[in-house]
């Protein structure tokens, strides 16, 4: 028996080497199966359905196969929808087989079935039509085993803090995922839930705990709901989307695969209730939650007219989107005007904090005024009752005023002038404009965009430092021995010069060769080191010429030694021009000069 | 009599303000003009108050007042961003004066970016950058002379030690604060649109395509300028773009 199998898969790309081989294989194929084709019997064309295995586990896929054989225009058939199973077509191959002479092609077309849970899954009986014919295969039944147990994995749970709620009432909702092993990747659960407002997640680690005899690491995700219409409503089912990699015991070699695993918890009950209408306040809005409220105004002394900025502080737990402060009452005494506030969360959920009011009122009328608003009226959902929270009376002096107009766009706290007073019989409307120019100058950019701003700025620092650093350098050169004595050196050897060249132009042949020994010792303790007076012409060679000295320098600065041995020895043997001689010393001396640092 | 003498004296003043009257040379005559601007504007004609009060500061010389002011007219008349500009320049001028403090808050809500002002919201506005850096200059001289005075008055070093400390910690806060400020002017917003729905264009070109447009009062920041045409960047997506010198106005760096 000669089996050739050749697969097709989707088409891919193309325009590549690989893919012109493998038609050149294809080729090769084809000669082969008409060379055996040749010798083929024709046999009537049948059509069967195989599964492989027959038994799988949840979660894992079988492989169903719809073989073709003997057809001429085989169909591309289609595999019926199967209850809680996944479908997904895998390919195609082709086999021919050989028995005896006896050739056969097939066409086997491959569908994965991946079943959901455990049970049986029946595969219907597949029709197709090919050649004029309808050809039917039988029914299979998979079987499906539990696979592997969830729960052993992990579960996830949802609770609420109380089964009892309020409308209005904000509270939190956790969600907590226990996992023996975590997985590899995860998504946010996704959870149902009707008759609540989603409000803000917040995700978590926590320390692992022991539940039912295992210990189990704990993730938990917290969700701020707003109950939002009475009734009895179901949370939940929770979902929890996770990729696990699971070690496979099939391959020889080790290896892992990758399972989708879905988390699914057990929705809870809570029950949703109005708020009672019996006991409820005159001013009761519709706020829900625990609430402190403290209330300051200022400035508390004002001449009518003028604006007093009230601030209400609003601290505690509950639903603070729907907190409203009540309308000032008309009688009050005074005129409110549109206000602002913001809230501050002491808790990343936002179910905590405190929100801040703040409203300009403009008493009308002079004398003591008392204001006692806002008052704030709520449900306590925990104690069950309503309670209205009541600050003490604002008391306000108002002085009057010779403009009783209340003014809403800002304010002008300026009193007496600094109010414009409309003209006879003109309202002012409700504008508060200054009446003092104030300081009428050019507007400029600010100091700091001048340079003059940061040289004055860094001046006094750089002058400490410059001060100090002159100080330090002075003191060095006072207190240590070898730089004071480099100093002194230094000064003998330029006033040895200046004889030098006095002498030179007088003709004293004897102060001129002492000057110039003077001269030329002192110079050669700067660039060598030790001390003046004890330098022959030995170093000229020996220490001199290794660090640089040129060969003409060399020669000059011999000579002058000679002369110098010979004025010391012999004074009335020297002669010559002094001032030609200076002239040697000096670029002798300045050839040692660039010597010092080298040294 | 003296009500409609007064009225129509305010009404000349105006007038001649706009017709080109030359801006005020001494301060008595332009608190005089300041006080006809605030008569047109109190008796309801704010366009005409508005122009008398840009009239008294075209020589680029004003005051927190006239800021102020000129925010009121500019808003009575409808136009919010140049009201909105104007009571930036005046909390530039005079930051802590509470009258503009109040008018801030109360119009901060209507800026479009949509997360409050970004001119006047932050606590170094507190101070004007001129402030927050003669706190650092007075306190830098300040440092430096007690170091002279610790250096070449070594018989003071005892009594010195101390304020030399705390000289030497507030120097180094007032620097901090100064860096503060000066980090929130240079990336913080510095203009505000004038116009509804202004354009905003790829290119300094009145032929140019438009890249998107802003609503009045946004603030953005100002980063170049060609001629006629200023290159702003808006904060909250970082777009850039360029908008007609006379659709923006640039705030002054203090």
């Amino acid at each position: 028996m000669v089996t050739i199998p050749t697969t097709e898969f989707p088409a891919c790309g193309g325009g590549n080497p690989w893919r012109e081989s493998a038609g050149w294989v294809r080729s090769w194929r084809l000669v082969f199966v008409l060379m055996l084709s040749a010798f083929a019997v024709s046999a009537a064309p049948t059509f069967s359905v195989e599964l492989e295995p027959e038994q799988v586990a949840a979660g894992e896929s079988a492989m169903l196969k719809l073989i073709f054989t003997g057809f001429d225009n085989p169909p591309t058939p289609e595999v019926p929808v199967i209850p809680n199973c996944t479908v997904n077509r895998a390919g195609v191959s082709h086999q021919f087989t050989s028995i005896n002479f006896k050739n056969t092609s097939s066409i086997i077309h491959q569908f994965a079935i991946e079943p959901k849970s455990a049970g049986t899954v029946q595969i219907p009986a597949i029709t197709v039509e090919a050649d004029g014919k309808r050809y039917t295969s039988q029914p299979m039944t998979l079987r499906v085993g539990p696979g592997f147990d969830q729960s052993q994995i992990g579960f996830l749970k949802v609770s609420a803090p109380r089964p009892e709620v309020y409308v209005g009432e904000t509270f939190p909702i956790e969600i907590r995922f226990y996992f023996r092993n975590a997985p590899d990747q995860q998504a946010p659960p996704s959870i149902s839930m009707e008759g609540f407002l989603k409000g803000r997640q917040q995700a978590e680690s926590l320390a692992p705990e022991t539940t039912n005899g295992a210990v189990h690491g704990v993730a938990r995700w917290t969700l701020a709901v707003t109950a939002i219409k009475p009734g009895e409503f179901d949370i939940g089912p929770a979902e929890l989307l996770t990729l696990y990699r699971f070690r496979d015991p099939r391959r020889i070699f080790g290896g892992f695969e990758q399972r989708k695993l879905t988390f699914t918890s057990e929705p809870i009950q809570v029950r949703v209730l109005a708020p009672p209408a019996t006991g409820r306040p005159a001013g009761y809005e519709g706020a829900v939650g625990r609430f402190k409220l403290e209330v300051t105004a200022s400035p508390t002394n004002v001449v009518a007219g003028d604006p007093v900025t009230v601030r209400v502080r609003v601290t505690g737990t509950g639903n603070f989107d729907g907190l409203r402060l009540p309308d000032l009452p008309a009688n009050s005494g005074f005129q409110a005007y549109p206000g602002t506030n913001s809230f501050v969360e002491s808790d990343p959920l936002g179910l905590s904090g405190t929100k801040n009011f703040e409203m300009v009122v403009v008493p009308e009328q002079p004398g003591l005024q008392r204001l006692r608003w806002p008052v704030l009226s709520f449900w306590d959902p925990v104690q069950r009752r309503y309670v209205t929270e009541q600050p003490r009376p604002l008391q306000i002096q108002v002085r009057p005023g010779t403009l009783a107009q209340a003014q809403p766009v800002g304010s002008n706290v300026v009193a007496g002038p600094a109010v414009v007073r409309p003209a006879p019989g003109v309202t002012a409307g409700d504008l508060a404009l200054k009446s003092d120019l104030g300081a009428w100058a050019p507007v400029r950019d600010s100091v700091v965009t001048r340079a003059g701003y940061w040289c004055a700025w860094g001046l006094p620092l750089v002058g400490y430092a410059a001060v100090g650093l002159g100080l330090w350098w002075r003191r060095r050169r006072t207190q240590d021995p070898a730089v004071a004595l480099r100093h002194r050196a230094r000064h003998a050897v330029a006033e040895a010069i200046a004889n030098l060249a006095d002498h030179a132009r007088a003709g004293r042949a004897p102060q001129f060769y002492s000057a110039l020994n003077a001269a030329l010792q002192g110079q050669l303790s700067l660039t060598l080191g030790g001390n003046s007076a004890s330098y022959t012409e030995d170093v000229i060679d020996g220490k001199l010429t290794p660090l640089g000295l040129g060969a003409e320098d060399a020669t000059r600065l011999r000579a002058l030694f000679g002369l110098l041995s010979q004025a010391r020895f012999s004074p009335g043997s020297v002669s010559g021009d002094l001032l030609a001689r200076q002239q040697d010393a000096e670029a002798s001396l300045a050839a040692l000069r660039r010597l010092e640092g080298v040294s | 009599m003296r009500r409609w003498m007064s009225s129509l004296l305010a009404v000349v003043l105006a007038m001649g303000t706009l017709l080109g009257a030359p801006t005020p040379s001494t301060p008595g005559e332009a608190a005089a003009r300041f006080e006809a601007a605030n008569r047109l504007t109190a008796e309801g004609k704010y366009s005409e108050g508005a122009a008398a009060y840009d009239a008294l500061a075209a020589d680029g010389r004003t005051s927190a007042a006239l800021e102020y002011n000129r925010a009121q007219a500019r808003l009575k008349a409808g136009q919010f961003g140049s009201a909105w500009a104007h009571l930036a320049l005046a909390n530039r001028l005079n930051p802590r004066d509470s009258a503009i403090r109040l008018a801030t808050e109360q119009l901060a809500p209507r800026i479009p970016a949509g997360t409050g002002s970004g001119i006047v919201g932050s606590w170094t506005d507190r101070l004007t950058l001129n402030e927050w850096a003669g706190f650092a200059l007075f306190s830098v001289w300040v440092l430096a002379g007690l170091l002279f005075a610790v250096r070449f008055a070594p018989a003071w070093k005892p009594r010195l030690w101390t304020p030399l400390w705390v000289v030497c910690g507030w120097t180094v806060i007032s620097s901090a604060l100064l860096g503060a400020a000066l980090w929130n002017r240079w990336h913080g917003p510095n203009a505000i649109v004038l116009r509804p729905d202004a354009t905003v264009r790829v290119s300094p070109l009145d032929e140019a395509r438009t890249a998107f447009s802003l609503a009045e009062g946004s603030e953005v920041r100002r980063r170049d300028s060609r001629g006629d045409w200023v290159m702003i960047e808006e904060p909250v997506s970082r777009r850039f773009g360029w908008m007609k010198r006379s659709e923006v106005q640039v705030l002054p760096f203090r």
